[in-house]
């Protein structure tokens, strides 16, 4: 094979890459560089897999998924979905999709066993608010009903975010206004739970702050238990019903320390970088 | 394309267990249908995503009639229509008039689902809803523990192995956790019977 012969832009083009804006993919990256995350990215079809032991990474639309991996910076995690029925589906181009039936993912029991804070930060779009979508859902490690970081869009577009520190500790719960997330718009939803610190917890939604307040229970790390129920885009919710979300989620940060306004701001415009 | 999956409750089990020996995971079938009767008749599987070697898999298992839909089409409220039946989330509430068929009870009622045998006006029959059993029966939800309500016949009663879970029915009674141990017989004992129900400590 006969390498091609130089091209006189070739200088230039690197030099291009060199000096031009890191695409946001980069700052990202760069801006969570060091620390514990926890990125999902469904616009990157290499991060996928048919089936829950990666076998086949998606390569289609309507391509089920039975593994999604983080990317980037820390040791991968894995989201799981071993029974074929309850694999969400790829859009082929940037999120994976729910019915509110039974569509959802697990990710590692431990991920919130014994942390600080956790932030996340996701783009959604509902098809139906018909019932409650769940986002993301940690429950303690003793009861699977009893939410660590549990968000949810609620039937009423209002967004709703329960955490709580210790096992057995009440829970605590922020609810936005109603109307903030409509069927069909995509929307960024994010929070963050300050556990060891003042018990801070907040809410933003499409990056304005909408809700925030003081966790109850005394201020340190959550337990340092498995989660017994630690579920994306499901929850079970008190009284052991479960729901899953119905529509499209992309994109996702989550980190275990607090992004200032600028990281977050970077963070909301990375996940919302492309329309659902 | 996406596609759903309907098969007689009696055969979850073995469906389920076919489907997890053939590599495509556990529980596959989750979704109970109830169409006339206080137990669910069809359990109902929701696949939203293109996977041929899934389906052919599942239109190999004994009674299953495979219904085909649109990517991302919601498929499980035509699935329901098409067999005539309702599932837990989309059973209206019990309240004013109600035909027969599945329905979740106000919080007044307790919540909980419950299927209506013949048409009639909650107004009219205020009684508590346990009381007008010619009306009314309580659903059996497969896998949930709600409090103990007394069984008319074997068509609202409690089983040792539940035809949709493979596991034993759990109540609560009288503050208690009770896990139903009779075997091979439909359980309409009331729970503090030995050799009937099995005591696992205080209600959740």
């Amino acid at each position: 094979m006969t390498r091609p012969a130089p091209s006189p832009f070739d200088g230039f083009r690197l030099l291009g890459r060199r000096g031009g804006a890191p695409s946001l993919s980069a700052q990202v990256q760069a801006a969570l560089l060091g620390t514990p995350d926890f990125v999902l990215d469904m616009s990157d079809r290499l991060t996928m897999w048919l089936e829950s032991t990666k076998v086949t990474q998606v390569s289609v639309a309507a391509d089920p998924v039975g593994a999604l991996r983080t990317k980037w910076n820390n040791a991968p995690f894995d989201l799981g979905q071993g029974t074929a029925a309850s694999r969400p589906a790829w859009n082929g181009v940037n999120a994976i999709a729910g019915d509110n039936v039974d569509k959802m993912m697990a990710p590692p029991a431990s991920l919130l066993q014994n942390v600080p804070v956790f932030f996340w930060s996701e783009v959604v779009k509902p098809a139906s608010l018909a019932a409650d979508n769940p986002i993301i859902s940690f429950s303690d490690g003793v009861s699977a009903t009893a939410p660590r970081f549990r968000l949810m869009v609620l039937a009423t577009g209002a967004v709703q975010f329960s955490a709580a520190r210790l096992d057995g500790e009440a829970t605590s719960t922020l609810t936005t206004a109603a109307g903030l997330v409509a069927a069909g718009v995509q929307s960024v939803v994010s929070a963050q739970a300050d556990y060891a610190g003042g018990g801070d917890y907040r809410i933003w939604v499409d990056g304005v702050l909408r809700a925030n307040g003081t966790m109850a229970g005394v201020a340190g790390n959550t337990s340092n238990t498995p989660s017994l129920r630690q579920w994306f885009m499901s929850s079970l919710l008190s009284g052991g019903a479960r729901t899953e979300f119905n529509g499209l989620v992309g994109r996702a940060v989550g980190a275990f320390t607090i992004p200032d306004a600028t990281k977050r701001a970077l963070f909301e415009a990375w996940v919302a970088e492309t329309a659902l | 394309m996406s596609f759903s999956v309907t098969i007689p409750a009696a055969n979850i089990v073995s469906a389920n267990a076919a489907l997890q020996a053939a590599g495509w995971g556990p529980n596959n079938f989750s979704v109970p249908l109830w169409t006339n009767g206080a137990l669910p008749s069809i359990a109902v599987l929701t696949h939203i995503g293109n996977d041929p070697g899934f389906r052919a898999a599942c239109v190999a298992l004994p009674g299953a009639v495979v219904r085909d839909f649109g990517f991302l089409a919601p498929s499980l409220p035509a699935t329901a229509i098409a067999v005539s039946g309702r599932w837990g989330s989309n059973a209206p509430l019990l309240q004013g008039q109600v035909t027969p068929g599945l329905y979740r009870a106000v919080p007044a009622d307790g919540r909980g689902l419950w299927m209506v045998i013949q048409a009639f006006n909650r107004a009219v029959f205020a009684n508590p809803l346990a009381d007008i059993p010619a009306l009314v029966r309580k659903a059996k939800e497969p896998g949930a523990v709600e409090p103990w309500v007394q069984p008319l016949d074997q068509f609202d009663a409690y089983f040792t192995v539940n035809a949709f879970t493979g596991q034993p029915d759990r109540v609560t009674h009288n503050g208690r956790l009770w896990r139903s141990i009779v075997a091979n017989v439909a359980n309409v004992w009331p729970p503090g019977n030995a050799g009937i129900w099995a005591d696992e400590g205080p209600a959740p």
